[in-house]
């Protein structure tokens, strides 16, 4: 009669003595009386922990066996606390008649119990089951939601998965061809997954990490393999720029609008000059005019030239230099105006424009005088002009295309952020379908 | 009954008492089941061989509960499919009783309370049935018709020799525990919380090989 | 900080918009030619001032 308490060292693996009815390999049981069923890593077959003879539970008939990237017996240092790799299962569901697997290692300590890392593609996450029943919410979005732990998770995708191959051992009776409804909810980096059949249902929440952060931990030989695709609770890696980076935007915005706000209010923007002649053809008349001397105040500042002509189909080319009296400086430019329109059988048009307006800038303070040398199309004898000027007057263009030129890099980061989560949704039931698709889910409606 | 040395009925073995207010307890040499009656011990029966367990509780393990302390003095054993789970008796500092539940080293802590209104027959009962006490919104996740396997230890109750034990689980959205035990003719309401193994700063527990 | 570049960008922006705002730039400024020593006769005479911006036509002025 065993003692009705035990030793107080429970024993190890139970290496001596046990072995496979089958094959006769022996098996290591790691999980001392949690284990309920033991693959034989020969044969594969199911056994039964429990029983005294291990009773072949389930034969293996395939003959494809698969190479695991965590070998079982593994150890390692896993959030404080240290883990064994005891058991492995392949789980296996159908999209459009095509098969994709994801993987599930078994981690035991026998003080705190199991967790679970799954991988797919290259994908790791950190696994365990959870016992506070998450809550359905009324979703703000088009999809399902429940809650937990405070954290509102979307439902990514429903599969039907069956058990198709396994190794090591487990605190259940395990079963190839074992089928659960798995339902996917996610909020990245978290998962909220819940596993059901008619008589249960069991759910796990999780966290996505980096592969190698697991090759470390557990001191997995080679390297851990290079994720493929997006993963539906793969954290961004843009999302946490986004609502920094939009900030400073708006911080960078706003202070160019004061400062735009500035530049306006400061200048002074004051006419010096304003005339309007009327220049008439003649054969012996001088053309150049100088006009009376104005003061430009201030440093260093820009000056207005806009110039107005009465042009019909015609045009007209100002030759002006502005001459500092005192100083002999002259700016010498020539401005040109042209205008035409018509009627033709779209409707009138017009081409060109009749003033123009032209901004010079870092002009010395002083008195000045302009000397203006209007030339017009040959054959039109007389047209009225209007010269003005303007001292220190505030520009727009370089506040619109700096402003224009913040937004480009927060913009960016949007759309990529954006281009991301598309690859992400791409996977689950909500992406856009190409063809017909029956995810072949069988325990009814999704709610 | 304040004595807290006692000799067993059956085997005159000595019997130390961790609690002084244990209604049962079974002698660890004869495992016989003793129960107190004034003045002696009374022998009521036998434990069978308990099934070989994992659990890294013992009697005698210590812990604390929300701050209190409290230390494991006895335990009931269940089992259902393949698999076995244990019923922990804690006893605290100023004498109440809890329970743990260890079942698959997923730890619930739970304390018998008198329901608000008559509990329901088990036969009644389905998963998602839901239930409010004590502020709490319950929903039933489990149905077990599990087996009564042993006892050990210092219980506050007579129990031993259980044939069927059903058990209903019930739980809440924030981490609540409930069990209504239906293996005595009353069936008994617990209610607490599920509690992870470092919440407990447990000590004196057991050591297995090739593991700290 | 979790966008340095960003920073440093919107940074060079403001300064350049502070400095043209400051230096009244326009965007689109018309291209001068400068000329030194114009001598005051112009004021008088402004036909004899030559300007290279002699337009479409030929040369014209006296001699």
């Amino acid at each position: 009669m065993t003692p009705a308490s035990s030793e107080s060292t429970i024993r190890g693996s139970r290496v001596k003595g046990l072995n496979c009815p089958g094959c006769g390999a022996a098996l290591t049981v790691r999980g001392f009386e949690h284990t309920i069923s033991v693959v034989c890593p020969q044969c594969l077959a199911i056994l039964s922990a429990k029983d005294p003879d291990l009773q072949i539970l389930q034969k293996f008939a395939d003959n494809t066996r698969i190479t695991l990237l965590i070998p079982l017996g593994s150890r390692g240092k896993w959030k404080g606390t240290d883990y064994e790799v005891i058991g492995f299962q392949r789980r296996t569901f159908e999209v459009d008649d095509t098969e994709y697997s994801w993987s599930e290692y078994l981690l035991f300590n026998p003080y705190k119990g199991f967790r679970y890392f799954t991988e797919y593609q290259g994908h790791w996450n950190d696994v365990h089951t959870v016992r506070a029943l998450p809550q359905p919410v009324r979703s703000a979005v088009s999809k399902a939601q429940v809650r937990h732990n405070g954290v509102a998770y979307t439902h990514f995708s429903t599969a039907q998965a069956r058990t198709s191959y396994v190794l090591g051992e487990f605190p259940w009776q395990v079963q190839r061809g074992e089928s659960f409804a798995v339902r996917d909810y996610v909020a990245p980096p978290l998962i909220l997954s819940s596993e059901s059949n008619v008589s249960e249902i069991t759910w796990s929440a999780g966290e996505y990490v980096d592969g190698r952060e697991i090759w470390s931990a557990f001191k997995v030989p080679g390297t851990a393999p290079r994720p493929v695709g997006v993963f539906l609770n793969q954290p961004s890696p843009y999302a946490a720029r986004m609502g920094s980076i939009w900030g400073l935007c708006g911080l960078f915005l706003f202070l160019a609008v004061l400062v735009a706000i500035a530049g306006f209010a400061l200048a002074s923007n004051k006419e010096v000059f304003s005339d309007h002649y009327r220049y008439t053809a003649g054969p012996e008349k001088e053309p150049s005019f100088v006009t009376p001397v104005f003061q430009l105040d201030g440093g260093s500042s820009n000056i207005e030239v806009y110039t107005h002509a009465d042009l019909a189909n015609n045009w007209a080319y100002f030759s002006y230099a502005l001459i500092n009296e005192e100083t002999g400086q002259a700016y010498d430019f020539g401005r040109e105006l042209s205008y035409y329109s018509g009627y033709d059988s779209d409707g009138s048009w017009t081409e060109g424009s009749n003033s123009d307006t032209v901004t010079l800038s870092s002009i010395p303070g002083g008195r000045y005088y302009l000397r203006v040398e209007p030339e017009v199309a040959p054959g039109l004898q007389s047209m009225g002009y209007s010269i003005r000027l303007r001292r220190d007057v505030p520009g727009f263009g370089y506040f619109a295309v700096i402003f224009v030129l913040l937004l480009i890099p927060p913009a960016f980061a949007t759309f990529q952020r954006f281009g991301f989560e598309q690859r992400r949704w791409a996977e689950s039931d909500y992406a856009p379908v190409k063809e017909e698709a029956d995810d072949g889910v069988t325990d009814g409606s999704d709610d | 009954m304040s004595e807290r040395v006692a000799n067993c009925p059956n085997c005159g073995a000595q019997i130390k008492f961790l609690w002084s207010s244990a209604i049962q307890t079974t002698c660890e040499y004869c495992h016989s089941i003793l129960v107190r009656r004034d003045v002696d011990l009374e022998r009521v029966g036998v434990v069978a061989d308990l099934p070989p367990d994992s659990s890294p509780l013992q009697i005698s393990s210590e812990g604390k509960y929300q701050g209190k302390p409290f230390v494991v003095v006895g335990r009931i054993v269940y089992s259902y499919g393949l698999g076995a789970w244990n019923e922990w008796h804690l006893m605290f500092t100023d004498s109440t009783s809890g329970w743990l539940s260890d079942a698959q080293l997923e730890y619930d802590i739970s304390f018998l309370t008198v329901p608000p209104a008559p509990l329901a027959g088990f036969e009644a009962l389905v998963c998602g049935n839901r239930f409010q006490w004590n502020g709490g919104d319950y929903t039933i996740t489990s149905i077990t018709r599990a087996r009564y396997r042993g006892v050990q230890g210092e219980l506050p109750f007579e129990y031993w020799d259980k044939s069927e034990a059903p058990f209903v689980d019930l739980r809440t959205v924030d981490g609540r525990f409930g069990t209504i035990d239906y293996s005595d003719e009353k069936p008994l309401l617990f209610l607490g919380e599920s509690v992870e193994f470092d919440d407990l700063s447990l000590k004196n527990l057991r050591e297995f090989e090739g593991w700290r | 900080m979790r966008n340095p570049m960003y920073l440093l960008y919107g940074a060079a922006l403001l300064a350049v918009l502070g400095w043209t705002s400051y230096n009244r730039t326009p965007l689109f400024g018309g291209s001068v030619n400068e000329v030194k020593n114009i001598p005051k006769s112009v004021r008088d005479n402004p036909g004899a001032y030559r300007s290279i911006y002699g337009g479409y036509s030929r040369y014209v002025g006296g001699k």
